[in-house]
């Protein structure tokens, strides 16, 4: 359903280091705003990567992974949705050879960058999958959010088979993309428990 | 003279018009990203960094010139105080207005901000949306119905045919798509008027939920940017397929015009909701970039503030040090020209005038240094003349004394320079007759002046030869004198000898030659007519004949000690006991049958001294003769002879003292009793003492007559003593250093 964007990458690149910025900005910004609670002190949150599972691809070589995320919206980050703000969530999926001794390499790397707006007349939530360019359209948040977590069917390869007798493993984690956010909010969101969406890395070894 | 230019190193302009440009652009593209623009929303973090890090680097640099300024205040550093005011000054000179138009933005940014939204605009567009809705809920209650004709035409068709049916009703109803689901959710056919898409809209688990309690589904699906669709989703029953149940969805485009309409309704209600949602963060954010172009321009205003006021404070501080320098003395210190302006002008004038200064003193010190030369010139040539030379001012201070004057007169002036001349002597007095003769003339005012002074000192009898000359300094009243006097002790004495030693000569040859022949015709004419003669004219012949040979006797004799006396001496010294000499001597004494009693007191330690023996035998000889003939008559009469080494003026002695107590010398005799042919006796030769003094001379030594307060005469002669050195070896100190009576004269 959802087209996958494949990244070769190795060694691997840290996710956060792609920002390094963003945590200059945050102090800058929590100094600042320590002065207005209000906008500081909020209700979180949460991003889990609920269930997931591996199968081999048919025909090989690789994997097929199917997962979904639970997303629940924070208080501010449900209003700002209401108030027609769109917010971009990214699902980021590896398949990591490990090392015993070395730091593991990152075989395989898929993004995926899903946004979320309400469209006021028609009373649904629209979900653009902005990789594939394609677009639902939901009555119900839940079901919207689902949509928005949901894994289907992404397919794990660089083309080469596994190596025999090596470790290897998946992970995936999910987040809101801050730097998407209209700027006024970014500010907040720079600092704001509200805003801070990240899950941990859900990581699990292949069994072949 | 080394120049040490002073090099201050203020820091150029241009560095901080960089970072100031940089910054104010940095600032406006901010200011740009807060628009929220798309082409610098994403550079907003970056941006915000960067001004932060600027913010960082100035308020350092701020605190960095605090923290200098603070220090160089509390060291009381030249100019430290008016930088503290010109940075006091500028900082309230930017601080007000920044400040002034900072609180008048936000005010302007808080109501411009709340002045976009108006609860009337809010309401109409609400309304609007919910025109809108109902307007499009007509159309979907249309799509409903038709959609349920649809699905009832279909519950009849056959399974065979659904296709093809479906293909009909959508084309019938111009729908744009119809598919047909099963229970499960797959698509059991489908007809789309878009033929490029072959896969049919699929509906939500909610729409599908709905289904399942057995209601319609109807809604609008916006679809990408081909606009709006209206959704339905019927239930169908094929009752030709065993009553099975399916799903009709069908999709009907929404009317062109309809969409559009909705289309502008639902972005403005969007845009508007956006707004008025980001209304608070918007205005926070704004703040906050105003705030840092505040901070910003703030902190750059005082670093400016800090760097105009060392620019301006530099040539002042350095101005004030190198005052500093030159008021202690130091004139080397030349400023750098760092402008044109007045102040340029100010260090160009003190550059000027240092310069001038130092040469000036290099004039000054080169002057010095040629007086010095001449002065030192000057003492070199008085300290080479052998005269000596006291110079006095107006007052009588002494000021000037050459070596020559201090050997001279015995002195070492070094406690009497500055002083009055005759302050000296409170511990010279025998020096009297020398300053009475100068306060003297002084008093009487000569230009120059010319007298023969004596007087009496250590150095026994001295003749000085004073020449003196008043000082004129110009535009003082009373002179100062310059006194040159030669010690003409030993010339006089000199021209005596000599003249003594040709009247000897003279005697000699003048009047001892005649003398055989008057004596030998004095014998022939006793010879011939004594005894021819009568007797009474006899007698007469023979005593006449033997006065004169008698009287030529003695004039024989007298001209022969005299000739003694003149004889020039041929003397051998050697190191001898003195003592043992006048032990030797006094022996024959020892038995004289007068009544005369020799007293011989003699030192305990050997005498040694560096003589002839043979004269100064001679000398004790005359000297006890004297003696003995003073004394003789005298009741008790006695000679003493007495010698005791002694130390003067760093010199070792031996004194040799004869006394007797007789009746002394006489007032008349006492200054020239060491003459020839000066004798208070009735008989002798007159020449016993001058032989004496001659003999003394002739050892270096010294000697005075002098009447002792019990009675009777002593003389005292003291003659330079043999030390021995380590070496073993007797040394003995060059005469005339202090014994001499006198010494060089002219």
């Amino acid at each position: 359903m959802f087209a996958q964007e494949k990244i070769a990458a190795y060694p691997a690149i840290p996710a956060m280091a792609v920002q390094p910025h963003r945590l200059l900005v945050l102090l800058l910004v929590s100094c600042v705003l320590l002065c207005s609670p209000t906008l500081y002190a909020a209700e979180t949150g949460a991003i889990e990567a609920s269930n997931a599972q591996v199968i081999e691809a048919d025909p090989g070589p690789g994997f097929l992974l199917d997962g979904q995320f639970s997303i629940t919206l924070s208080p501010a980050a449900k209003e700002a949705l209401e108030n027609g703000i769109p917010l971009v969530f990214e699902s980021q999926v590896q398949l990591v050879r490990a090392h015993r001794w070395l730091w593991d390499a990152v075989k395989v790397e898929l993004k995926l960058t899903r946004q979320i707006q309400y469209h006021a007349i028609s009373r649904s939530y629209v979900v653009k999958d902005i990789n594939a360019d394609t677009q639902r359209n939901f009555r119900r948040l839940a079901d919207a959010m689902d949509a928005v977590g949901m894994l289907e069917d992404l397919l794990l390869t660089d083309g080469q088979p596994l190596e025999d007798g090596a470790d290897y493993k998946v992970r995936l984690r999910g987040s809101l993309d801050i730097e998407s956010l209209p700027t006024p909010v970014r500010l907040i969101a720079y600092v704001s428990s509200a805003w801070d969406m990240n899950s941990e890395w859900h990581v699990w070894s292949l069994d072949r | 003279m080394v120049i040490g230019p002073i090099t201050r190193k203020v820091p150029s302009v241009w560095p901080m018009l960089g970072l100031f440009v940089l910054l104010l652009v940095s600032l406006s593209y901010m200011s740009d990203a807060t628009h929220n623009s798309e082409q610098f929303g994403e550079m907003y973090s970056w941006l915000l960094l960067v001004n932060a890090a600027a913010l960082v680097i100035l308020g350092t640099l701020v605190v960095a010139n605090l923290v200098w300024l603070i220090g160089r205040a509390r060291k009381k550093a030249p100019g430290a105080r008016l930088t503290t005011r010109l940075v006091l000054m500028f900082v309230i000179l930017a601080v007000v207005p920044v400040s002034v138009v900072y609180y008048f933005s936000l005010q302007f940014l808080q109501r411009g901000i709340d002045s976009w939204f108006d609860v009337r605009i809010e309401q109409g567009l609400d309304d609007a949306l919910v025109l809108s809705r109902a307007a499009l809920d007509v159309r979907l209650r249309d799509v409903l119905v038709q959609t349920g004709q649809m699905a009832e035409e279909l519950s009849e068709s056959p399974y065979s045919t659904i296709a093809l049916d479906l293909y009909d009703l959508r084309v019938r109803n111009g729908a744009s798509e119809l598919a047909l689901f099963d229970s499960d959710g797959r698509v059991v056919a489908s007809s789309s008027a878009d033929l490029t898409d072959l896969v049919p809209s699929q509906p939500t688990p909610g729409m599908l939920l709905i289904l399942r309690e057995g209601r319609h589904y109807i809604g609008l699906d916006p679809v990408g940017e081909t606009g709006l669709y209206a959704r339905a989703l019927i239930p169908v029953v094929l009752s030709r397929h065993d009553n099975a149940m399916f799903t009709l969805q069908a999709l009907y485009p929404v009317s062109e015009r309809f969409s559009v309409l909705a289309d502008g309704v639902q972005t403005a209600y969007t845009r508007y909701r956006e707004l008025a949602y980001l209304r608070t963060p918007l205005k926070f954010s704004y703040t906050l970039t105003l705030s840092i172009v505040l901070v910003l321009s703030l902190l750059a205003a005082i670093w400016a503030a800090f760097h105009s006021a060392r620019r301006l404070a530099a040539p002042i501080s350095d101005l004030a040090e190198a005052t500093h320098a030159v008021a202690e003395g130091d004139y080397s210190k030349r400023l750098p020209v760092a402008s044109d302006d007045e102040l340029g002008f100010l260090v160009r004038s003190f550059n000027d005038m240092t310069r001038h200064l130092e040469k000036a003193r290099e004039q000054a010190y080169k002057g010095q240094q040629q007086i010095e030369g001449q002065r030192a010139y000057l003492e070199v040539v008085l300290a080479a003349l052998s005269s000596g030379v006291i110079s006095l001012d107006a007052d009588m201070g002494v000021r000037a004394v050459n070596r020559t004057a201090r050997k001279s007169l015995g002195i070492d002036f070094k406690g009497y320079l500055g002083k009055a001349l005759p302050a000296i002597l409170g511990e010279h007095e025998y020096l009297t007759p020398f300053v009475d003769a100068i306060l003297r003339h002084r008093r009487s005012e000569e230009e120059t002046w010319q007298e023969e002074v004596s007087v009496f000192g250590a150095n026994g009898r001295q003749v000085l030869m004073c020449r003196g000359a008043a000082l004129q300094v110009q535009g003082k009243a009373r002179s100062g004198q310059v006194i040159v006097f030669d010690d003409i002790t030993a010339l006089l004495q000199a021209e005596r000898d000599a003249a003594w030693g040709e009247v000897a000569r003279r005697l000699a040859h003048e009047i001892k030659n005649p003398l055989t022949p008057i004596q030998l015709s004095a014998e022939r004419l006793r010879r011939r007519y004594l005894d021819n003669m009568e007797k009474e004219e006899s007698e007469f012949l023979d005593r006449a004949t033997r006065t004169i040979v008698n009287q030529v006797e003695a004039m024989k004799k007298m001209v022969n000690a005299f000739s003694e006396y003149a004889r020039a001496p041929n003397i051998s010294m050697e190191p001898i006991d003195l003592n043992a000499i006048i032990k030797e001597v006094l022996d024959l004494y020892s038995s004289n049958d007068l009544n005369v009693k020799i007293i011989i007191q003699l030192d305990a330690e050997p005498a040694r001294i560096e003589g002839d023996a043979g004269r100064l035998r001679q000398l004790l000889h005359n000297l006890v003769k004297n003696g003995l003939e003073a004394v003789n008559g005298t009741a008790g009469a006695r000679v003493t002879v007495a010698t005791r080494s002694m130390q003067s003026g760093g010199m070792d002695y031996i004194e040799l003292c004869v006394s007797d107590n007789g009746s002394g010398f006489s007032a008349g005799v006492l200054d020239n009793v060491f003459e020839p042919y000066v004798s208070t006796k009735p008989k002798g030769s007159g020449l016993g003492l001058a032989i004496v003094k001659k003999i003394v001379e002739e050892h270096g030594g010294i000697i005075v007559a002098e009447n002792l307060q019990s009675g009777g005469a002593l003389i005292r002669i003291r003659l330079q003593s043999l030390h021995e050195d380590a070496t073993g070896d007797e040394v003995l100190h060059s005469p005339g250093e202090t014994l001499s009576s006198g010494n060089g004269g002219l």
